[in-house]
């Protein structure tokens, strides 16, 4: 009886398993030449890896769809099931047939391919037998997802792009090795490694395609009115449209956790200080003789910037470390910073041996920077950047020396005569400082926060900045925009000072007028 | 209610459930977005215009599932039947069903513009142009019209059931293939780059009337064929069709069907992969070894194969002569590579195989693989054997890593080429051959600094400069790395990128702050080193790299069938030159381009690049210019990539933005 299955089998799908077998082969020379033909390719061998990965499970669906699904989709697993031999039988000799042909199809490949080398390949008889084995159990791995698959009727090609989905997002978008674990281990070097027999991965491929086809025979032999049976009626428009939706919002649910990996960031030898749970580590460029200037400026930053940190109200877990490495020969402003991904940390780099160089702007732009980072560049939006702008110029020339900030003042008065000064600018200060330059859009906006710590306790600037910049935003949450737009800053700055944010574009204008420099101070008079 | 209403009416009613779970998912998306993105950083220029590619493919998709049933599924349900029993025409039907189907897709686009358009408002700042309500226009134009061009081009193929996605895709690379030959306005062919934004906010975005009249005209006959294919009374062949399915000779045919359009699929993948060398268009420029590969490989010489302890050779009996010395000191190579890396037993008991028969991409003198490698046989032994030393790094280093640096291999192929070429130079090669090397690189790098954070990005490396600059930069940075901790510390590297318990498939900095991390080592030392390196080389050759300078500007015009690009070059620029320098230009019709649509000339009367503009159909294009230094370097130079306006003003590219609001510096 089982004979006159096999005989079944093959006076229904005869011709196909036929051409199957061509299309393979046609399918396998094809690809072979392809990824050989620029001459980067590696070989015949390693084309036929790549049609067994990507190209040999299509021949392998059409095989199972023939052998499985046909039978369920047009009900001619009835009348088999009428005959006088156990169900099972009618599958094994199914998979039987499915596992010979794709064991045909895969050896015959290899053995083509050796034979069309002529003697390119060195082929030994260990790596020839690596070749097939590898080869047939990938193949006889296929064949036992396919018959699976085929045996869930209506519900095989909405399960196989689930599959395919959530194997491309593991290869693209995980740090799983996908190609270290079986089956793909074991074409993993197909065509290259000639020594070594990928044992244990050949070991778990078959027993993973063993429980596959056992699966398989639980659907089928389930009882009256079997599951495949059931599976295999068609599917209606609204199940289509269900199952449609459901993928589609799985998919955008697994963009959830779509992160890059944070950077891993240290400095191994840096010297470090902790202040309040904050972390500086300053790092050399090359090898001093003594570290008193890093510890110097080390224990400068880490004090300045945690006493900043608790001024703002930022908590010690949301406060980032800082990192400074030394950097010669940084044009005109002796410092420049780097993007750390993941924002694990602030990069700063600075010429800090340089005569010309201050630790006051280190600081100063360190703290800009880290309040930028910690709210994933939310700070750094134009309508918020001016404040973080305006205390980092507070900051900056705290103690300063008088020369600074004279010039700085001067700097402003200049920006202000050139350019002018108005909310828009203010507001808009992205344009300003194209136009104007940043150093000078940060001069004027300097002079603002300074009339404003002259007409206002500080505990006020100290409330406008913690309602303003000091919120922690994490990856992947977009309430913080909300938040942006139900606290607009303009009002916020009312609500703190009492006057708009043209009186005090207006205030500030009059403000640096007043503290214009002394030779436009004594062109004046002199007129 | 007139009948065409009615049957409209119909027609909504079958697509609504669609409708409406279009419409869940666009709210479903909605939510997610405001939930998971920062939505006022979505300008619609970048977001929305400069996602073209995304969205076409989205429409394709959407109109996909909405056409491939469209009309034969009342044939499959058998309600054509009851539709024909009614006092309307089919060409009704079939108008009513494709303008539901097109009117669906349109909604859906419309509901995102608006969505775009929101968030571009809410995402405006100084800098940023607003996005015209010209841009929406012609925005809205071409994605609409491409909703009805694939909804046409769709429901005509649709007639083929099983059969509509393979022909879809045969037609997909019929189009590939035609651009590929280079075929004249093949590229109008393509509607997936109808929609292209201008270079710049503010520019005008021109409609593309030609590639819209091209599309128009083929879908227009699909849309036809579509109308003909659906009055056909019986459906198409009707009985005959179903004898046929069912006849030897059908299923026959239909074997051959499915054998046949892999056939040329396949082909078509195939050919994709054909000829990925830069040609140069005036006089081709085809590597000494390569033509020296191909003679041989078309020899038709018995292959043979002779074994070294360490190496297995494969190679033609017309080399046997040139093969002995080698394989003599080949041996010697492998031990001399295995020792500088430190090399376990267990790796160097495995046997490399030489395949010297086999065809090699171009500019490659060898090319490696896990334990294979596949090399030309130059003339000169010793040059034979320092190639053989870089590939048989490329194999330790695989084997080193098991693998792990082909994981993220864009952000190390420079660390792969440095190290191969670090140990080609440092043990194969006399002292004064790096040379060579360090003039590329110091003309490189004084147009313009060799960044660490870019040889970790391959990609953007490849955007902007040349891509073989990894094999002297990575070199430097190797020499660095040396330097700084010592001549184990490459070994070292290795060791901790393969550690069992390390991260894996860290790409950019992150794959090399873990590896130095690991390692104990300070990667900013290095960096360090590095940038000291390439000042000194700067410094060194300075006096002739003035002579050399980079242009990163200039105009492109269109005329009697050529660009012409006109670079804007300093004034006295050939002064000095040495002999035989001379400048090179290499065109490309989009930044996505792939190399073999580049186009390449050499500097012409009156100082300008020539090139057919067959291949510029579009309004934009880049070239780069680059150097033939003469004897001074061997190698080809290029500057950056120039984005231009054909016809407009020319463009340098992307100047780095000075200031600190919101953007990082990336520096070395």
């Amino acid at each position: 009886m089982t004979a006159v299955l096999f005989r079944k089998e093959w006076r229904q799908h005869g011709l196909w398993f036929l051409i199957l077998g061509g299309l393979t082969l046609v399918i396998f020379l094809l690809v072979v030449q392809g990824v050989n033909q620029d001459g980067t390719g590696g070989g015949i061998f390693f084309g036929i890896g790549q049609a067994l990965t990507y190209f040999f499970p299509i021949v392998v669906f059409i095989l199972c769809h023939l052998l499985v699904a046909v039978e369920y989709r047009s009900k001619t697993q009835l009348f088999l099931e009428g005959l006088p031999l156990p169900r099972w039988k009618m599958v094994f000799v199914k998979a039987f047939i499915a596992t010979l042909l794709v064991c045909a199809y895969t050896i015959g490949v290899v053995l083509i391919g050796w034979l069309a080398s002529g003697g390119s390949e060195a082929v030994s008889l260990r790596f020839l037998g690596i070749l097939i084995s590898t080869a047939a159990l990938f193949g006889w791995f296929v064949t036992s997802f396919f018959f699976l698959i085929a045996f869930l009727g209506r519900y095989r090609i909405p399960v196989l792009i689930i599959v395919f989905f959530i194997f491309n997002w593991l290869v693209s978008s995980t740090a799983v090795p996908v190609n270290d674990f079986p089956p793909f281990a074991l074409i993993e070097r197909f065509g290259f490694e000639r020594d070594i027999w990928p044992r244990e991965a050949m070991i778990w491929t078959a027993v993973i395609a063993l429980l596959l086809f056992a699966v398989s025979f639980t659907l089928a032999l389930a009882k009256e009115g079997s599951v495949s049976a059931i599976l295999g009626e068609k599917m209606s428009y609204r199940e289509k449209m269900f199952i449609g939706a459901a993928i589609a919002i799985g998919s955008m649910a697994i963009m959830m956790w779509e992160t890059p990996t944070a950077e891993p960031f240290d400095i191994p030898g840096a010297i470090s200080e902790e202040r309040n749970g904050f972390h500086v580590y300053v790092s050399p460029e090359g090898e001093p003789e003594t570290a008193d200037l890093e510890v110097q400026l080390a224990s400068y930053l880490v004090r300045e910037l945690s006493e900043k940190r608790d001024w703002l109200g930022i908590s010690e877990a949301d406060f980032p470390p800082l990192y400074v490495v030394e950097k010669t020969g940084i044009e005109e402003d002796l410092i420049e910073w780097e993007l750390v991904e993941g924002d694990t940390a602030i990069l700063m780099y600075a010429d800090y041996r340089n005569p010309e160089f201050h630790r006051e702007t280190l600081m100063a732009w360190s703290m800009s920077q880290t309040l930028d980072s910690f709210s994933m560049g939310r700070n750094g939006l134009e309508h918020r950047w001016w404040i973080v702008c305006g205390y980092e110029g507070l900051w900056e020339m705290e103690d300063a020396s008088p020369e600074r900030v004279k010039a700085k003042e001067k700097l402003a008065f200049d920006t202000l005569e050139e350019f002018g000064f108005s909310t828009k600018q203010l507001i808009g200060r992205a344009q300003y400082a194209d136009e104007a330059g940043w150093k000078e859009a940060d001069a004027v906006i300097y002079m603002g926060f300074r009339y404003l710590t002259e007409n206002f306790e500080m505990k006020t600037l100290q409330q406008f900045a913690r309602n303003t910049i000091n919120r922690p935003v994490t990856r992947r949450d977009g309430r913080a925009v909300w938040w942006d737009l139900t606290h607009p800053v303009g009002p916020e700055f009312e609500k703190t000072f009492g006057m708009t944010l043209d009186e005090f574009a207006g205030a500030t204008i009059d403000y640096i007028r007043k503290h214009q420099p002394d030779d436009v101070n004594e062109k004046e008079e002199s007129e | 209610m007139t009948k065409f209403a009615a049957i409209l009416w119909k027609e909504w009613v079958s697509l609504k459930p669609f409708a409406i779970l279009l419409f869940a998912l666009f709210i479903f998306g909605l939510c997610f977005v405001q939930v998971t993105e920062f939505v006022d950083m979505y300008p619609a220029w970048d977001n929305m215009f400069g996602e073209a590619d995304t969205i076409a493919i989205v429409n394709f998709v959407l109109c996909v599932v909405v056409s491939i049933g469209l009309m034969v599924r009342e044939k499959d349900d058998g309600t054509l039947l009851y539709l024909d029993g009614l006092p309307i025409t089919r060409t009704a039907v079939y108008c009513a069903k494709w303008l539901v189907a097109v009117g669906l897709i349109v909604t859906v686009n419309l509901f995102w513009t608006l969505e775009g358009f929101i968030y571009d408002l809410v995402s405006d700042t100084s800098m940023q142009e607003r996005s015209s309500f010209r841009y929406y226009a012609v925005f809205g134009l071409l994605e609409n019209f491409l909703a009805a061009f694939f909804v046409s081009i769709i429901v005509c193929f649709s007639f083929l059931r099983r059969w509509t996605l393979l022909v879809l895709g045969a037609l997909f690379w019929l189009v590939f293939w035609l651009r590929r030959l280079e075929v004249p306005y093949a590229e109008f062919l393509n509607p997936f780059t109808l929609i292209q934004r201008p270079l710049e906010p503010g520019d005008p975005w021109q409609v593309p009337w030609n590639q819209l009249a091209v599309l128009s005209v083929v879908g227009l006959a699909a849309w036809i064929i579509g109308l003909i294919t659906f009055n056909t009374r019986t459906g198409p062949l009707g009985p005959s069709r179903k004898w046929f399915q069912n006849s030897w000779i059908g299923k026959a045919t239909g074997g051959c069907a499915i054998v046949l359009i892999p056939i040329v699929w396949l082909s078509l993948f195939a050919a994709s992969l054909f000829d990925e060398e830069e040609t140069y268009s005036d006089e081709p420029v085809v590597p000494e070894i390569v033509q020296e590969r191909a003679a041989s490989v078309s020899g038709g010489n018995r292959i043979l194969t002779t074994e070294s302890k360490h190496f297995q050779f494969v190679y033609r009996q017309k080399d046997e002569t040139g093969m002995k010395p080698f394989i003599a000191g080949a041996d010697e190579v492998f031990e001399k590579v295995a020792d500088y890396l430190s090399v376990s037993d267990e790796i160097r008991s495995n046997q490399i195989i030489v395949d010297l028969t086999s065809p090699l991409g171009s500019h490659n003198a060898g090319q490696a693989y896990w334990k294979k490698i596949r090399m030309g046989l130059p003339d000169k032994t010793d040059e034979a054997l320092a190639v053989l030393g870089h590939e048989a790094t490329h194999v330790f280093i695989d084997q080193m890593t098991d693998g792990r640096l082909e994981e993220s291999f864009s952000s190390t192929r420079w660390f792969h080429e440095g190290l191969a070429s670090e140990i080609e130079f440092e043990l194969f090669r006399a002292p004064e051959e790096t040379e060579d090397y360090e003039r590329w690189l110091a003309l490189a790098s004084s147009w313009g600094e060799v960044q660490f954070s870019e040889l970790v990005e391959d990609g953007v490396l490849n955007a902007t400069r040349d891509r073989f600059i990894v094999y002297p930069a990575g070199m430097v940075w190797v020499e660095a790395l040396i330097d700084v901790y010592g001549r184990e510390a490459p070994t070292a590297l290795l060791t901790a990128i393969a550690r069992p318990d390390g991260p894996r498939k860290l790409e950019g900095m992150a794959r090399w702050r873990d590896a130095c991390l690991a390692a104990g080592y300070d990667l900013e030392k290095v960096r360090a080193n590095f940038r000291s390196r390439l000042k000194e080389l700067r410094d060194e050759y300075a006096a002739t790299t003035a002579k050399f300078p980079e242009v990163t500007e200039g105009t492109a015009t269109r005329n009697n069938g050529k660009i012409t690009i006109t670079p804007v070059l300093p004034d006295g620029w050939r002064d000095g030159l040495p002999e035989g320098a001379e400048m090179i230009c290499r065109m490309r019709a989009q930044p996505g381009s792939p190399p073999f649509e580049w186009q390449y000339s050499k500097l012409k009367k009156g100082d300008v690049f020539n090139a057919s503009a067959l291949t510029f159909l579009k309004p934009e294009m880049s070239f780069q210019v680059g150097w033939i230094t003469g004897e001074w370097c061997k190698q080809h130079v290029f500057g950056e990539w120039v984005d231009v306006t054909i016809d407009g003003k020319g463009k340098k590219k992307n100047p780095t933005e000075k200031g600190k609001n919101g953007s990082a510096k990336t520096i070395d």
